[in-house]
């Protein structure tokens, strides 16, 4: 995945976008990065022609659920040399593929969702797009039966009993080499990433969870400084 | 497992989706630096086209607002920041604790009898409350199964409802909508840890289950499914 071409926005400017999408930090957050949801969304959905008639309203679930679940997107640390938009797109896109499958009724299992307090870090490191690109060429060159379930189940996104009876397994078996293949991808990122030397001691400083937090803290206080004296708290407003 | 084995296959399959041909050309037309059509002529043959240009055709300035006002419309009316939103939620969750459930657990049904075997009414409502001994509170999933008397198993469509702070599992629904005809029935339940369940009724009876995953628990129910109820 190429870099998508949107004129980033400054990271203080997205904090304060997702420290209160009811304001007009949103709605210039919306309409920069409305694109690159509706592609990374769109081109997961397309695999199921019986949604594109409601792909508007996955569109939607996919922003409540960015929105909801926020964890992912205030993990971003620009300092990791991602672009803002093509970490978008990645979650995005995962984001989208899973409320298809939800959708579509695919089984819960197949659904797995991470706890509030889950840890991003190891996701950010692999969303470099040069890293996923050898990640992708590793996966080509796996043997024929992993290639083929995991074009079928993750990229595809099709049920795993599904693209199993196709490769031969029985429905159990189909789950643990399904839960196999993902330690074999899992070791090959990390080797790729040499985990070994991942003890930054400023790593999660620069996050956009901490831009978030003073943005919601800058609003706070712009709210008590108003509703104190019942004048807007910013002594240039006055000049 | 941890969680991010799967989000990391995910992560590669969501790069490689977005790395094809088709996907680098849509992205072009989202981002206005060609038509739809241009798209199109580029992907000659893929049969997917017409549905993409559905789904990528940049909304004009006023639809696109009146996206947002219908999203900040459903953010307002689930409450601060969006939370509580209605979005369907699944039960798996993370596996964060030790993969053994403690103590048993114990099932209450609400049955329109109060005798041996609890009957229920086809086009009624059955609901099942399963709640453990001591609280759990990692994840757990649930599979149901209903047997009949003959042998025959059905794997029962219930849309099980976990409360995280306790372990407490509620599985409702028509009794018609999970699969239950009329007659004698023994509802097998499994609950566990979603990475250690066995995944069909074969797995679950048999002796060569995955070494060293363990993890659920089976829970067994008779009831009786009658078309409509008798009073004595």
């Amino acid at each position: 995945m190429t870099r998508p071409r949107v004129e980033e926005l400054e990271i203080d400017a997205i904090a304060r976008a997702l420290a209160d999408p009811q304001g007009e930090a949103f709605r210039r957050f919306y309409c920069r990065y409305e694109p690159v949801v509706r592609w990374a969304a769109g081109c997961r959905v397309l695999r199921w022609p019986e949604l594109v008639p409601s792909f508007e309203d996955v569109m939607q679930d996919v922003w409540i659920h960015l929105l909801r679940r926020r964890e992912p997107l205030l993990g971003y640390e620009p300092r990791r040399g991602v672009p803002f938009s093509s970490f978008l797109a990645l979650v995005s896109s995962r984001t989208a593929w899973k409320l298809a499958k939800r959708r579509l009724r695919h089984p819960i299992e197949e659904l797995h969702d991470e706890p509030d307090d889950e840890a991003w870090d190891f996701t950010l490191d692999l969303a470099r797009t040069d890293v996923l690109q050898r990640l992708a060429e590793h996966v080509q060159a796996l043997d024929r039966r992993s290639r083929r379930f995991f074009h079928g189940h993750y990229v595809d996104g099709r049920m795993i009993k599904e693209v199993g009876a196709e490769l031969g397994l029985s429905d159990n078996a189909s789950h643990v080499f399904k839960l196999r293949l993902e330690k074999r991808l899992v070791a090959m990122a990390k080797a790729l990433l040499d985990r070994g030397s991942s003890g930054d001691p400023h790593r999660g400083k620069g996050s956009l969870l901490i831009a978030v937090m003073i943005a919601a803290l800058v609003a706070m206080f712009d709210v008590a400084a108003v509703s104190s004296d019942g004048s807007a708290g910013l002594e240039d407003e006055h000049e | 497992m941890s969680m991010s084995d799967h989000r990391t296959a995910e992560i590669i399959a969501a790069h490689m989706a977005l790395s094809s041909p088709a996907a680098l050309a849509w992205r072009r037309v989202v981002h206005g630096e060609i038509t739809a059509e241009e798209a199109v002529a580029l992907l000659e043959g893929d049969e997917e086209r017409e549905l993409a240009r559905r789904v990528f055709a940049a909304p004009t300035q006023e639809r696109r607002e009146a996206l947002l006002a219908a999203l900040l419309t459903a953010l307002s009316a689930a409450g601060s920041e969006g939370r509580g939103c209605e979005v369907p939620e699944p039960v798996g969750r993370a596996v964060r604790a030790s993969p053994s459930l403690p103590g048993s657990m114990s099932i209450r049904s609400h049955a329109a009898s109060s005798g041996e075997t609890p009957a229920y009414v086809l086009d009624g409502r059955l609901r099942l409350v399963l709640r453990p001994e001591t609280a759990v509170t990692h994840a757990v999933q649930v599979l149901a199964f209903g047997r009949e008397p003959s042998g025959r198993v059905v794997r029962l469509a219930f849309e099980p409802v976990v409360d995280s702070s306790s372990g407490v599992v509620i599985l409702e629904g028509t009794v018609r909508d999970t699969g239950l005809t009329t007659g004698d029935w023994e509802l097998v339940i499994v609950i566990g840890h979603p990475e250690a369940l066995p995944f069909s009724w074969d797995v679950l009876n048999s002796a060569d289950a995955p070494e060293g995953v363990v993890g659920y628990e089976v829970v067994r129910q008779r009831l009786n499914v009658v078309t409509t109820l008798t009073m004595h």
